[in-house]
């Protein structure tokens, strides 16, 4: 869309350049990341992957603290109806009603919708054809699964696309995160190197947050208030199983 | 743009000192900021944290060197993913921009994310004059646009508000009396803008970093309500200074690390937001348009000053504000415009004209703490002695020597060359000056060549003996 009051590019990118002195072109010093082939950047992946693969039990472990240190309830399970037990023991605490979950691969392994019925909480898929069953935003528990999780942060990684919409973790007071072994990360050197590769393979997905804990303020006196816009609580499931 | 009141800084900064409520919470809570960032740091270690700086240094200073370069990737690479990319020279142009797309896509409703360039383009005046509300959603944004100031802070804007007076604003202004809990205030605001932020149309927001390699903005929040903006809204504007560059998305594991730590001393905030264009077509939710606004507003005159060129480094921490023992007794609106403390008196006299803010570049001690809390290590006090020398040297539009300051340079120069005369000089201002004198300090005086000096600052009086006259004394009482 042109945009009648803008400056057209060039003119504001021949006013930059004139401030700066220099001329038009690529920079006089080569920046190493901006020259690597993408086969480079593939082999830095696989290198990345096998020395992941290598401590992912010391990653759990590190995961698991770093998400504590962030605010996250976390806790490793082993099994289907572990994860079940946890997620009925959520809703009996917190007297929950109503629960929305992405619409993710995850949930045809991990089975949850059953236990959900058995609750008597409503459901909803989050996807654009759901059946309104109510309105998403009034969900009090969001359910998504993780495309990554940072073990040096603490964080999990929503790539929002098809099927895992973005407010499923956003509106409702209280989040659940399903994490499978198999997405933890070391570092934030890797979430990065992993992202840029799906970048340029062309991988849909627009969007892509780090959530660490839950949401905060501490605008007023510099007093720490846990539950500002986002989720007031925040539980993270290790699926230590695959 | 927003309201220029820089040529104000001796008044408004007596009047902080003045104002005993003020100073007794700045002096109760400027620290906390300060201590949480040199725990963070201690917690990666000091090693660690050089190592991250000096990188982040670098990658800027490439960037900034090779800005129109890298600008024009990013406008390859946003275009590229569907999203629109503006330039605005002016802030003019900035708010033009935006009023021209809300009138074609009929917006009236904006959510906004903390913004810094949205204060200084003076955004929700324009807004509301075209018939767009718009709606601060970070907590301390809110309250300031309750009582409509400014933000006291970059990271807190309302860091001047005890929790008495925000009890207040909420009670006068949203009808919400009886609150007297920080929780109760965060939880009621949560409450009444979580309608707003769903059912805006428009969802604004500023930027941290934009990286050039895959077209992506960077938001880094705590709230959530950045995400709203970003999630909700149909359409989502992000406008965002130019300086905010960085080449590759490899380059944000440095600045994440960084970012963070320097400003409120998290390992790492909430929520991490990268936004690579508008929603695709088969996503659930996400906006189906997307505006990247970059800004320029006075920039290229930092940009064209190669001592002045690393203030564009700055990713706006905040960790110079809260070390800074003038910002700490001053505070921020003292200052003028939107960015106050050290960074502030670099840029703000750059942006809105070194005449009107000529009294900014003195407002420092030269302490250099500025310069090592920086995350990028920006040599803040050497760019603000080079203004000092623009300002006593420079042109015609800026401020030169007065004829009194031009003499007294010149007597000082003779008096220090001759000693004899220097201790008859001496002498006779020993004499002269005893009815002005209080234990031992010139203070307020009426003396006219005096009186600018002294208004501010208290004179040593001149001592009835000499140094050299002190030493001698005591060499002889030695040697007895």
């Amino acid at each position: 869309m042109n945009n009648p009051f803008g400056t057209p590019k060039n003119q504001f990118l021949d006013s930059v350049r004139k401030a700066l002195g220099r001329t038009k072109g690529p920079p006089n010093e080569i920046y190493p990341l901006l020259n690597e082939t993408l086969s480079t950047i593939k082999k830095r992946k696989e290198e990345a992957e096998q020395r992941i693969s290598r401590k992912k039990d010391f990653l759990i472990t590190e995961l698991t603290r770093t998400a504590q240190l962030v605010g996250w309830n976390v806790k490793t399970v082993q099994n289907t109806a572990a994860v079940l037990t946890y997620i009925r023991e959520l809703l009996n605490k917190h007297k929950i009603n109503k629960v929305i979950r992405t619409d993710e691969k995850i949930f045809e392994t991990v089975e949850i919708d059953r236990e959900l019925m058995d609750s008597r909480a409503d459901l909803m898929v989050n996807t654009q054809s759901s059946v309104q069953k109510f309105d998403p935003d009034t969900a009090e528990l969001g359910i998504t699964g993780a495309d990554h999780a940072i073990a040096e942060t603490g964080s999990v990684v929503l790539v929002s696309q098809k099927g895992s919409a973005r407010l499923t973790s956003l509106t409702p007071s209280i989040h659940l995160a399903l994490v499978k072994r198999s997405v933890i990360l070391e570092s934030l050197e890797d979430i990065y190197l992993f992202t840029r590769l799906e970048y340029y393979s062309g991988k849909e997905g627009k969007y892509m947050t780090f959530i660490s804990g839950p949401s905060r303020t501490a605008d007023i006196e510099q007093v720490l208030v846990v539950g500002a816009h986002g989720p007031k609580e925040t539980h993270m499931l290790i699926l230590d199983w695959d | 743009m927003a309201e220029i009141n820089t040529d104000q800084f001796p008044q408004a900064s007596a009047k902080a000192l003045n104002n005993q409520q003020l100073q007794e919470y700045l002096t109760r809570s400027m620290g906390n900021f300060d201590s949480a960032r040199k725990q963070a740091i201690e917690d990666v270690s000091q090693e660690i944290w050089e190592g991250l700086r000096e990188k982040a240094r670098q990658i800027k200073k490439h960037t900034i060197e090779n800005l129109d370069y890298y600008l024009d990737l990013l406008y390859e690479n946003v275009t590229r993913s569907g999203g629109f990319v503006h330039f605005a020279t002016t802030d003019g142009q900035a708010r033009d921009i935006i009023g021209h797309i809300s009138k074609n896509r009929g917006l009236t409703k904006a959510i906004k994310s903390k913004s810094m360039v949205s204060e200084e383009v003076g955004l929700n005046k324009y807004l509301e004059s075209v018939g767009v509300e718009p709606i601060e959603t970070d907590l301390g944004e809110y309250i300031i646009q309750l009582v409509d100031e400014t933000p006291f802070h970059i990271i807190a804007p309302a860091l001047h508000k005890t929790r008495q007076q925000v009890g207040e604003i909420f009670a006068e202004k949203l009808n919400r009396p009886g609150l007297n809990t920080i929780e109760d205030m965060a939880g009621t605001a949560r409450e009444i803008l979580r309608d707003k932020l769903l059912s805006a149309d428009l969802g604004i927001t500023g930027a941290n970093f934009l990286v050039a390699e895959t077209g992506s903005v960077v938001l880094v929040t705590n709230e959530g309500n950045g995400r709203f903006c970003t999630s909700k809204p149909n359409v989502h504007i992000a406008l965002v200074g130019m300086e905010k560059l960085i080449p590759s998305i490899e380059d944000l594991s440095v600045f994440i690390r960084l970012l963070p730590k320097a400003a409120t001393g998290q390992r790492i905030t909430s929520y991490t937001t990268h936004v690579f264009g508008p929603k695709t077509l088969s996503e659930e939710d996400g906006p189906d348009e997307f505006h990247l606004i970059i800004v320029d507003n006075g920039r290229s005159k930092l940009l064209e000053d190669p001592v002045l060129r690393e203030a564009l480094y700055c990713i706006r921490c905040g960790a110079c504000l809260n070390t800074c023992p003038i910002y700490r007794k001053v505070g921020g609106h003292s200052y003028g415009w939107v960015y106050p403390g050290p960074i502030g008196a670099v840029v703000t006299p750059i942006m809105t004209g070194l005449k009107k803010g000529k009294d900014l570049p003195f407002a420092s001690s030269l302490c250099g703490a500025c310069r090592d809390v920086c995350p990028l290590k920006i040599d803040i006090p050497h760019m603000l002695l080079n203004m000092r020398s623009k300002l006593m040297e420079g042109t015609s539009d800026q401020r030169k020597r007065g004829v009194t300051e031009k003499l007294a340079s010149f007597a000082y120069k003779k008096l220090m060359i001759n000693v004899g005369a220097l201790s008859i000089f001496r002498y006779i201002a020993y004499l002269l000056q005893k009815p002005f004198i209080r234990n031992g300090y010139l203070g307020k005086t009426s003396i006219p060549i005096l009186k600018n000096w002294t208004n501010s600052r208290d004179l040593p009086g001149i001592p009835k003996k000499r140094f050299s006259q002190i030493w001698e004394e005591d060499q002889f009482k030695e040697q007895q």
